[in-house]
């Protein structure tokens, strides 16, 4: 009888004993599986390799490579009857130091561009030129190098060598992506300079940055640097709507010293002439200037997270003063600075991915016909005046007539600079983007015209109209394979002889060029 | 023209004033045992964990409606009342580490455990056989209870199921490291409300409870918990593949996906069509059918309940 009891207990406690609760509900995380600690050094590389084929080349014989600026502008780019055929490579690779004995307490950041061309010079402007066998023409460039201190949860600080966008948003962690279609979309300010910059959490839904550039420091005993200051905000109404502020003064005491190489920098430098600003024609090389900016900026349902519109816009102020400084005792020249840019884009998502949607987008700069002769200067001022290349608007996805960032050493267009050489422009950017295959293979038609809001002596308003098309192949994670190609048609503003650097007015320009891009993680 | 931009940025408050979006920053914590999912929960211990479900009782055909990935049964909320009505016995379960259920750190999340787990509850429920309907992550599991021998399973209902798009060993490291326990609670207000309408074919205004949800829960000290079954489901997903074994699925299978999946395939590893992954899974399954839903998302049984419920209640048919 014991044994039977027994037996049955054991024959309905089994069931029993499955239903019991192996799993304590009040445990501690420490009973789970343990996580991997995120790694100290981390490293993401991104490598860009670009064969061109076109018929622009400079005439330059020092500029092979090294070609910043304006098409068909001082830095002798132009059209040929021949056919340029090159290539060129880039590799850009970051680390991330986040040592744990700081606990998070402090982050490192280093950036690099290594680049290199496929044969011909690199960095003509440089000093470093070279053959292309035994790795000569192999040029290092540093572009961050940075100590972020995070006193708290809701506020950093960015000491050293980094990013200098004209965006509310911290750069060591956002993508060129958001900063090209967000804020000031890099129109004004997207280089890297010196300084200390705290990006803070206002609130939940408030950013803001603050920040300080030291762009030169020629003696470092006297008043003759150039520091820039910057103030953004930018708040969610709601979810879908962004409102930004920004509020900008940039203090140059340079007086044109300093700068890129031989070309200076500063409002009366030829830095101004290959970056298609205004080279503004001063009565004395010597100057002091203050400049602002005051700006808003908004964004309706970017990347369309709530539906299938996205709109955005902005309007920025660039005023301030110049004197000029003569040395022989003269009167000096006051000149006044005011002018306005605006911008807005509306975009349409009407298939599955960001890249099913059609875009329309538009852009207002206010020009200037005389330049300084009235002792006004109604045109647009970007950093372009201070280094090169540091305004680098290219959200509108045009090749040509307006700058495209997919370049390395070759970066030139008509209107390099939203100034358009002081005579302002307004200029009209239409794409239809359409994923053949989704987020695998995926095409862009693209036409952008652009008209010179004053117009040149001996040339008409007109700069002229481009088409182009654009195919983008996902090889691999991150690992994408483009076709892109342009064709150009310069309009009566390039009549003018004094709008370009040939004596006859520029064949159509055109540009054929693969692509392969690989973001490494 | 400076006039007409200048309209442009004023149009935008305008177009602001469509949207009943709002933040739910400010809101008050939504405990789990809170979230109102429409329909009543009820609860037990089985398989060792406190599981919850919702059981709309009946003498009908039972439907086992298994969630997905950090979601929880009211993601059936348009579907349970609908299917209930057609006159099946609907229960819609929470996964252990999500919504009403348990969520101990020693739990061995993953697909076996979840399957044995759901075997367990309809056994404690005396059902003996059951559609499995399992979406995303859900429908893993579902594969998973039939690999696994599970005697309860009559037929399946997958939407847009994890487990049959492949990954590579690599491209699994990489998902596993990408998210973390602390990376799930690191997301803030506008990356989840990205994050959520990336699940549909295109975002509409009544699916702001998501949003509301998925903030306010976030402020709970349960919260770590969820976020660590996240992050050791998708560790799961990758450790225990069925895509491998999809010929081995012997019980009648309806696989269906939407149109406009933008998670699968894994739109950043792979990329590709959605029909065309689920059209080879099927391929493989000795009893299964394809059904393609258009403008349809990942989140199906939200994005179109009609369209998902009428098939569902077509194939039981």
């Amino acid at each position: 009888m014991r044994t039977l009891i027994i037996v049955l207990t054991l024959c309905f406690s089994a069931p029993a004993l499955a239903q019991m609760p192996d799993y304590p509900v009040d445990d501690a995380r420490e009973d789970g599986v343990p996580g991997e600690p995120p790694a100290e050094l981390q490293f993401i590389g991104y490598l860009f390799n670009r064969f061109a084929t076109t018929n622009i080349a400079p005439t330059n014989e020092l500029l092979r490579a090294q070609i910043i600026g304006r098409l068909f502008g001082a830095n002798s780019t132009t059209t040929f009857p021949q056919t340029a055929v090159f290539g060129a490579s880039r590799f850009v690779p970051l680390f991330v130091y986040r040592p744990e004995i700081v606990d998070g307490a402090a982050v490192f950041r280093s950036l690099f561009k290594v680049d290199m061309t496929w044969g011909d010079t690199n960095y003509g402007v440089g000093n470093n030129t070279g053959g292309a066998i035994s790795g000569g023409t192999v040029n290092i460039q540093t572009l961050m190098a940075n100590l972020e201190l995070r006193p708290a949860d809701d506020f950093n600080v960015i000491i050293g060598l980094q990013r200098l966008f004209d965006n509310v948003r911290d750069a060591n962690v956002n993508t060129l992506w958001t900063n090209q279609t967000s804020g000031n979309r890099l129109m004004f300010w997207g280089t890297q300079g010196v300084g200390i910059s705290s990006f803070m959490k206002l609130s939940p839904v408030t950013q803001g940055r603050l920040a300080y550039y030291q762009l030169y420091e020629n003696q470092i005993q006297i008043d003759d640097d150039v520091t820039l200051w910057m103030a953004d905000a930018e708040t969610r109404v709601n979810p879908l709507w962004e409102l930004g502020g920004s509020a900008w003064y940039l203090r140059d005491r340079g007086a044109g010293s300093g700068g890129v190489s031989i070309l200076g920098q500063g409002f009366n430098s030829s830095l101004a002439n290959y970056n298609g600003a205004a080279r503004l024609q001063l009565q004395d090389p010597k100057y002091k200037a203050d400049v602002f900016w005051l700006g808003a900026n908004t964004a309706w349902n970017r990347e369309f997270t709530g539906g299938r519109l996205w709109a955005s816009g902005l309007v920025m102020a660039n005023l301030g003063n110049i004197t000029t400084l003569p040395e022989d005792g003269s009167t000096p020249q006051e000149v006044d600075i005011f002018g306005v840019t605006a911008h807005a884009s509306l975009a349409y998502k009407y298939g599955q991915t960001l890249d099913d949607r059609i875009s329309v987008e538009g852009l207002y700069t206010t020009g200037d016909a005389d330049n300084t002769a009235d002792n006004h200067y109604s045109g647009v001022v970007t950093g372009n005046y201070w280094g090169s290349p540091v305004g680098i608007y290219s959200s509108h996805r045009a090749f040509l007539l307006f700058p495209d960032a997919q370049v390395i050493n070759r970066y030139y267009s008509a209107v390099h600079d939203i100034s358009n050489l002081g005579y302002g422009t307004s200029a009209f950017f239409l794409n239809y983007f359409n994923d053949l295959i989704p987020h695998k293979f995926s095409m862009k038609l693209g036409a952008a015209a652009a008209l010179a809001n004053e117009a040149p002596d001996l040339g008409g308003n007109f700069m002229g109209y481009e088409v182009n098309a654009e195919f983008k192949y996902q090889y691999a994670v991150f690992l994408t394979m483009g076709l892109h190609m342009a064709y150009m048609v310069p309009g009566d503003f390039y009549d003018s002889p004094f709008v370009r650097n040939s004596e006859q007015r520029p064949n159509d320009p055109w540009i054929v060029f693969a692509t392969i891009a690989w973001m490494m993680f | 023209m400076t006039r007409l931009y200048l309209s442009l940025i004023l149009i935008l408050p305008m177009i602001a004033g469509c949207s009943s979006a709002r933040f739910y920053y400010d809101a008050a914590p939504l405990p789990f045992e809170d979230i109102d999912y429409s329909f009543s929960m009820q609860s037990a211990t089985v398989n060792g964990s406190v599981i919850a479900w919702h059981d709309s009782g009946g003498e009908g055909e039972v439907l086992l409606l298994v969630h997905g990935l950090a979601s929880n049964a009211g993601f059936w909320r348009y579907n349970v009342a609908d299917l209930t009505a057609a006159g099946f016995r609907v229960i819609a379960v929470d996964l252990p580490g999500y919504g009403k259920s348990g969520k101990s750190f020693s739990t061995p999340y993953g697909m076996k455990y979840y399957a044995e787990t759901l075997d367990a509850l309809l056994k404690h429920l005396n059902v003996g056989k059951a559609t499995v309907v399992g979406h995303s992550m859900g429908g893993q599991i579902a594969m998973t209870m039939v690999l696994d021998g599970s005697s309860h399973v009559k037929r399946l209902i997958l939407l847009s199921p994890a487990g049959i798009e492949r990954f590579k060993d690599g491209e699994g490291r990489w998902m596993k490291g990408a998210v973390t326990p602390e990376f799930v609670m690191a997301t803030d207000e506008a990356a989840i409300r990205a994050n959520l309408a990336s699940n549909f074919s295109c975002w509409r205004d009544e699916l702001e409870w998501m949003v509301e949800e998925r903030v306010r829960m976030a402020k709970v000290p349960e919260f770590e918990r969820f976020a660590y079954a996240v992050s050791r489901c998708v560790a799961a997903m990758i450790d225990e593949p069925v895509w491998k074994d999809l010929e081995k699925l012997t019980v009648p299978i309806l696989v269906v996906g939407g149109e406009n999946d933008n998670l699968i395939p894994n739109p950043y590893l792979h990329g590709g069509y959605t029909a065309d992954v689920f059209r080879d899974g099927v391929a493989r399954m000795p009893d299964a059918r394809l059904e393609m839903v258009s403008h349809a998302g990942h989140m199906l049984q939200i994005d179109k309940p009609e369209v998902i419920n009428r098939l569902i209640i077509n194939n039981m048919r």
